[in-house]
């Protein structure tokens, strides 16, 4: 059996592959995840111990330790993130390569939004240029808008990210790990720091492969910039996005479906509508509408458009859209701001689950499942549920507003919603969306499961045909397959390291995002102030150690002076009596020997 | 003689321009010179402030002296956002020498001194808003051809002279400006729906949609706001703009109480409801004038979103009927009857704006001008509720 270690971001992505790994562990596989960041926001830790618990064949723990890099690309945008293990990090050599990788990462996500499939995207590509140092974004902002300087530009990058050493402790991971498939998720994340498990893999010659966790991941991120040996995605639509925005070849994509809707394919409700909407607080003798709320990224402040939403059905003057209940389902992830609706002003409307309910507590996706499946339609402005309500076969609707146009049209995945093939009815106003619902809901217009959208984004095997085995299968086969030959760096690769690093020591500190006169004043002014510390330091050793011993040995030649001077002042003075007492002696003397007296 | 280009693309700034310069004129006993402005040819005049208008030679000289201290005054203005900036990443790199652990403390407390002293040049400029300068009132006019033309095209939509007017914006739910335009059509009002966004709203006789994009227009805009009895905004913009034209105004929904306080005596304010996102508690009024507020709002001003640690609730219909009353008996009773504890709510305002403006900009820059908040008031409803 094989070891198959999956490298996430976080826990929060094991909701993805739950059900694959729980099939890969009952095949007898090892199956090791490794988590680069841990987070409990919505108890993601809780998931990673139920799911260890579950199996002696899987293993959770965290990734290696890295260095700091550019800035914590997490933290940036998810302030709940914390790098593992991050407070024991040492400055070294590794954090000039590590900032250098992340700004070349970050550069090449940010050159990619001004690609002609990205023109209506402003807002990703803001939000891309806000992990930017401005020193980049200032040169490059004005160089990305042609064709043929971007192109050079991201050949560029792609030389260095080549020259970019591997992370130690990662190939140390690795070698000790020593699996048969390295599988990593999302790896598109803007900076990505994963992407040096796929060159470390490539360097050891371990099989690597990409899981695609979700259905923007392709498109509302970054990019793959190193390519893993596969590519599993969910659709022939995410397959034609990895090969023309990512340039993966074709033969290296294998598409699976998606994994992560069987359950809904299977689920029951869990009790009686009456049970249900008595639970929830909704009248059971009326039928309802489930309005399913989107990420902090398409829609950051909803509950008033939600408000303005149910205020037109409400009147509408169509008995059969006014008279309807409405249930408001939160985003997991941005549910705070629900608090600001008031529901006690609508009446037969509510919020379910409540805001602050942990997702990973129990009957947590059965009371989803309940909503949608209860309800007459579902409502959202651009939101995975609406996908899974499709599953289900309830009618799904979307308003086009432009407090959201950013998350809607600004955004590639939104297409997959309501192009042609999509499974989503878009009004252009709450005008025509009442008349949708109308037409809908009195059957004038087919509202069945909408099976050619499924066949097509969620089950390319068959409806009836789970993905999940699929994936389970198409992993094993991977991991069968003989391992790839090492490719070591080049020599001509590693000898353009040593120029490389002085650029890497300029990243790192450029990375601060200061203006470029703070870095050509800074050497000059820790200089200065090294010397005004060293000065402070010599005097302050002169105050407390030279002056008093100047002053001890002052002190002790004077003393030394003065004793030896009253000595000799003393000696004289006896001398002096000697010499007057021996004169007197000598005087007397002669005076008796000449008898004078 | 102060020299003004009226920009009319942005009319609130505008006219709030216009009141301050007509002011300072007055103060100085100068005069008030307005180059011609060919997309919005108002004609303007202001008590005890001469307002004269350039021609031909001397309208050329003028507005080369304009040009030329327009572009001294954005020169001025570059050198301060730049010295402002340089003194900013100056304290930033001290203070970051100053976290050195190998120098030696005395060194480090040193530079820590130096980056302090720093900080009053680090600080952003704050224009603050005039609030004494638009206190006294002002007479403005269109020119007669513009006049006629705003006539006719609200005739065309029902509205005749003499008709009560209320210039109404609609930012608000539909259901409760429903419940407000209702109101006022019982009162007898015709009601002119103004602002950017057209909501689905039932139709009513004498209310005139200006909301469509068709039939928005500046001209038409201002010359209801002139023409109206009262105004129901929900923009600070509305409401400057009816200090142009000395529009008695209600400010609905306000988020704060500084910016929203009104200037003249003929002005209104009510406050929506914040709500505390981590703990789902409603923010009472007292907590709106303290200083976690406000630092939320400047985390929003700086990271540029909307989003922060509080969500807001529009005003209910019954709060709005009950400003709205006390908005009419100020209109036909003259605004003599403020309550004690709408006084005493003003100088609350004023003295948390006076402990608030060193901390917070957004404060500085809306809060008291020297000392004065305003002569307006916030609807009795809410000021008694003020503990």
């Amino acid at each position: 059996m094989s070891r198959i270690l999956f490298v996430m971001l976080h826990p929060g992505f094991i909701r993805y592959y739950e059900d694959a790994i729980h099939t890969l562990a009952a095949s007898g596989h090892q199956v090791n995840l490794a988590f680069e960041v841990s987070r409990d926001k919505l108890g993601e830790d809780v998931t990673a111990r139920r799911l260890a618990a579950s199996s002696p064949n899987i293993h959770c723990e965290p990734a290696p330790q890295r260095t700091e890099s550019v800035r914590d690309f997490l933290a940036r945008s998810d302030r709940a993130a914390v790098r593992v293990r991050d407070q024991q990090r040492s400055r070294s050599g590794q954090d000039a390569w590590e900032s250098l990788a992340t700004t070349v990462r970050l550069l090449e996500d940010y050159l990619r939004f001004f690609e002609p499939e990205f023109r209506g995207a402003q807002t990703l590509r803001v939000r891309a240029e806000k992990r930017l140092p401005s020193v980049y974004t200032n040169v490059l902002g004005v160089a990305a808008r042609s064709t043929a300087p971007r192109r050079i530009v991201c050949r560029l990058l792609q030389e260095i990210e080549a020259i970019i050493p591997t992370v130690d402790s990662i190939d140390r991971f690795l070698r000790e790990r020593n699996p048969e498939l390295l599988l990593v998720t999302p790896l598109i994340e803007l900076g990505s720091q994963q992407v040096d498990y796929v060159k470390s893999a490539r360097k050891l010659g371990i099989r690597s492969a990409l899981c695609v966790a979700s259905w923007d991941n392709l498109t509302s991120k970054g990019l793959i910039r190193v390519l893993p040996d596969e590519v599993l995605v969910w659709n022939e639509a995410q397959a034609t996005e990895a090969r023309t925005l990512h340039g993966v070849p074709a033969d290296r994509i294998v598409v699976t479906g998606a994994q992560t809707f069987d359950r809904w394919f299977a689920m029951r409700p869990s009790r009686s509508r009456e049970d249900f909407c008595g639970r929830v607080g909704l009248d059971p003798n009326r039928p309802y509408l489930l309005y399913t709320a989107s990420s902090v990224f398409i829609a950051p402040e909803e509950v008033p458009f939600a408000e303005r939403w149910l205020l037109a059905l409400r009147e509408s003057g169509i008995p059969r859209v006014a008279e309807r209940g409405a249930l408001f389902r939160p985003h997991p992830a941005n549910a705070r701001q629900w608090h600001a609706f008031d529901s006690s002003s609508f009446p037969n409307a509510t919020i379910w689950p409540p805001v602050g309910t942990d997702p990973n507590s129990p009957g947590f996706k059965e009371d989803f499942f309940d909503s949608v499946y209860y309800s007459d339609g579902v409502v959202g402005i651009n939101t995975s549920a609406q996908i899974e309500a499709s599953i289900v076969g309830r009618p799904v609707f979307t308003v086009r507003s432009p407090e959201f146009a950013h998350g809607q049209e600004g955004t590639l995945h939104f297409r997959h919603l309501v192009d042609e093939r999509g499974v989503v009815r878009a009004a252009a106003s709450l005008d025509e969306h009442v008349r949708q619902l109308a037409q809908v809901l009195d059957g004038s217009v087919a509202s069945g499961r909408n099976d050619d959208f499924l066949r097509w984004f969620v089950r390319p095997h068959g409806l009836d045909v789970p993905a999940t085995p699929i994936f389970a299968n198409a992993i094993e086969t991977l991991s069968r397959k003989p391992r790839p030959a090492p490719r070591p760096d080049s020599a001509r690769r590693r000898a353009a390291r040593v120029p490389a690093f002085l650029v890497a020591r300029a990243a790192l500190t450029l990375a601060e995002g200061r203006p470029l006169w703070v870095y050509l004043v800074r050497s000059p002014m820790t200089l200065a102030i090294r010397a005004a510390a060293a000065l402070y330091e010599a005097q302050d050793r002169w105050t407390e150690h030279g002056r008093p011993a100047l002053r001890r040995t002052r002190r002790s030649v004077w003393r030394a002076w003065y004793e030896s001077s009253q000595r000799l002042a003393h000696s004289w003075r006896r001398s002096k009596k000697r010499l007057i007492r021996a004169a007197r002696d000598a005087r007397g003397t002669a005076k008796r020997a000449f008898g004078l007296r | 003689m102060f020299v003004l280009r009226p920009d009319w693309s942005q009319p609130a700034r505008t006219g709030i321009d216009l009141l301050a310069a007509a002011a300072r004129a007055r103060e100085m006993g100068g005069t008030v010179c307005l180059l011609p402005d060919t997309s919005l040819p108002l004609r303007i005049s202001f008590a005890n402030a001469p307002v004269i208008a350039a021609d031909g030679r001397q309208a050329a000289w003028l507005s080369l002296t304009w040009r030329i201290a327009s572009a001294a005054r954005e020169l001025r203005a570059w050198w301060r956002h730049t010295t402002t900036s340089a003194a900013h990443e100056w304290r930033r790199e001290l203070r970051r020498q100053a976290a050195d652990e190998r120098l030696p403390f005395e060194v480090r407390q040193r530079l820590r001194e130096l980056a302090d002293a720093t900080a009053p040049y680090a600080g952003a400029e704050i224009n603050r808003f005039p609030r004494r300068l638009l206190r006294e009132p002002s007479t403005v006019s269109l020119a007669a051809a513009l006049i006629e033309q705003a006539r006719t095209e609200l005739k065309a939509r029902g509205i005749t002279d003499g008709t009560p007017l209320v210039t109404f914006q609609s930012l608000t739910r539909p259901d409760v400006a429903a419940a407000a335009i209702e109101f006022l059509l019982r009162q007898g009002y015709t009601v002119a729906r103004v602002g950017d966004r057209s909501e689905r709203l039932r139709s009513y006789d004498r209310v005139v949609d200006l909301t469509t994009p068709h039939s928005h227009s500046p001209l038409l805009e201002m010359f209801c706001v002139s023409a109206s009895t009262f105004i129901v905004c929900e923009s600070l913009d509305l409401q400057q703009l009816a200090y142009l034209t000395n529009t008695p105004s209600l400010l609905i929904n306000a988020r704060e109480p500084f910016a929203a306080y009104p200037v003249r005596a003929n002005g209104l304010f009510a406050l929506c409801t914040p709500i505390d996102l981590e703990t789902a508690q409603s923010v009472t009024i007292s907590d709106m004038l303290s200083e976690p507020y406000f630092r939320d709002l400047r985390k929003q001003e700086a990271r540029g979103r909307r989003r922060g640690s509080y969500g807001y609730r529009d005003n209910t219909a019954e709060e709005l009927i009950e400003a709205l009353e006390e908005m009419r008996a100020g209109v036909s009773a003259g605004w003599t009857s403020e309550s004690e504890s709408q006084s005493r709510f003003r100088a609350r305002v004023v003295d948390a704006g006076a402990a608030l403006a060193a901390v917070s900009p957004h404060v500085a820059e809306w809060g008291p001008d020297a000392g004065f908040i305003g002569d307006g008031r916030l609807v009795r409803f809410q000021a008694d509720g003020v503990s």
